[in-house]
């Protein structure tokens, strides 16, 4: 815009109290007119559209909720128990799990023996290497399994999953896996995570 | 003839559905399921336990094969990896090392990333005890570290000599001493099962078949 029009826009408004000091001539008060011709402003709808932000929050919240349930092998973050690492792609398999972490073993999320520095109460282990309590739970969690196994006409697998610190003795894994194999477990599959 | 009814009272009806309690549900969920998901990814290691009485590796040889079982077996100590097979039947370049003479892949020291190794270091944990662990710190800068670990290249290069040799052969034998940490186990198991060509990406099988034998106790 070049400054004579700007020129020319401030002197059209100089003159207007120019004319209203002419005598026996009101000019109208400014806008009235133009106000009355617009129509009254919709406030209501007029806030932030969150539709957007509704349809990222329900895509996130399904892609949440499947992958939470996905795992057949659920983890849950210990202090005693970090797995070790491992190049493998087999994905796990629904069965039962067995987490051995510094301070227990847990079976299916069921605390069964406390341990001390990785290594269960001497009144727990019965024979060389059978742990007794864990033998319970485990021909408990077999017979569960094949009472399902009967409705579903399916045959029982013997497969166990073993969630294991990375920092447990091959002494105590000795003793799970011949444990395990008393309640009729046959196929083990140690759980790792995939470097 | 009329004029048309007047709108002017009705509201507009176009405002959408009331989300401010679905958003306070959502909000709520997101963050507690996001809490609870953990994202690694967890796989897992096949292993079968040494079956008494059953003839389950011979049976799977073909008949007209003669050669006896090679009874594969690497044993994990604090000083190595002791490769060993049925008396006789291996090459001597496996014989070597026979576990009255010591490993016959001796632990090395190596420089390790500590990215794997939170708080603690890597095994054989016993002879590393007078080392610093890694530290949290280290671990996220991918500081790297002199540590004693297990030479499992050369333990897999060694395997592939054997499958080189023995081509039928699926079972391995793993045993171990007793205070031998498991993820130790986990290694010899994971770089067992198969190798990965490095350049191509190709897999090849090596011994799949795991066995977890408890040794000599």
């Amino acid at each position: 815009m070049s400054d004579q029009n700007i020129e020319a826009q401030n002197a059209s408004e100089s003159a207007a109290p120019a004319a209203a000091a002419v005598p026996g001539f009101e000019p109208a008060p400014e806008g009235a007119i133009k106000e009355k011709k617009k129509r009254p402003v919709e406030t209501i709808g007029s806030s932030l559209s969150i539709d957007s932000l509704m349809d990222i929050m329900t895509i996130l919240l399904v892609f949440l909720l499947k992958s939470y349930s996905a795992d057949p092998v659920q983890i849950k973050q210990a202090p005693g128990l970090s797995l070790p690492f491992a190049t493998s792609e087999l994905k796990p398999e629904e069965a039962t799990a067995i987490t051995i972490t510094s301070t227990s073993i847990t079976v299916d999320d069921k605390k069964v023996v406390a341990l001390e520095d990785g290594k269960p109460n001497q009144a727990d282990i019965a024979g060389d290497h059978l742990i007794q309590p864990l033998l319970d739970s485990l021909v408990e969690a077999v017979d569960h399994q094949k009472r399902i196994g009967q409705m579903n006409k399916k045959e029982f697998s013997g497969i166990v999953t073993v969630v294991a610190d990375r920092h447990m003795s091959f002494n105590m894994l000795i003793k799970i896996m011949y444990t395990a194999g008393q309640a009729q477990f046959s196929k083990y599959k140690f759980a790792v995570i995939k470097s | 003839m009329g004029y048309k009814p007047s709108k002017k009272g009705i509201p507009d009806l176009e405002t959408g559905a009331n989300l401010t309690p679905m958003m306070n549900l959502i909000m709520l969920l997101i963050p507690c399921l996001l809490m609870s998901t953990v994202f690694i990814e967890i796989t897992v290691l096949n292993v079968a336990a040494p079956s008494i009485g059953a003839p389950g590796g011979a049976s799977d040889t073909p008949p007209q094969n003669d050669k006896p079982p090679l009874n594969l077996t690497v044993t994990i100590t604090s000083k190595g990896y002791t490769v060993a097979g049925s008396g006789g039947v291996l090459g001597a370049e496996v014989k070597e090392g026979e576990e009255s003479k010591g490993p016959t892949i001796p632990i090395k020291e190596a420089s390790v990333n500590c990215s794997q190794y939170i708080d603690t270091g890597p095994v054989p944990r016993d002879k590393n005890r007078d080392r610093k662990p890694c530290t949290k710190d280290e671990a996220a800068q991918n500081v790297h570290r002199t540590f004693w670990i297990y030479d499992n290249e050369a333990l897999q290069k060694k395997l592939v000599e054997i499958k080189d040799a023995y081509e039928d052969e699926e079972r391995i034998i793993i045993s171990a001493e007793q205070d031998v940490h498991y993820e130790a186990v986990i290694h010899v198991i994971d770089i067992s099962r198969q190798i990965k060509d490095p350049a191509s990406g190709e897999v090849r099988e090596l011994f799949p078949e795991v066995v977890i034998s408890p040794g000599f106790m």
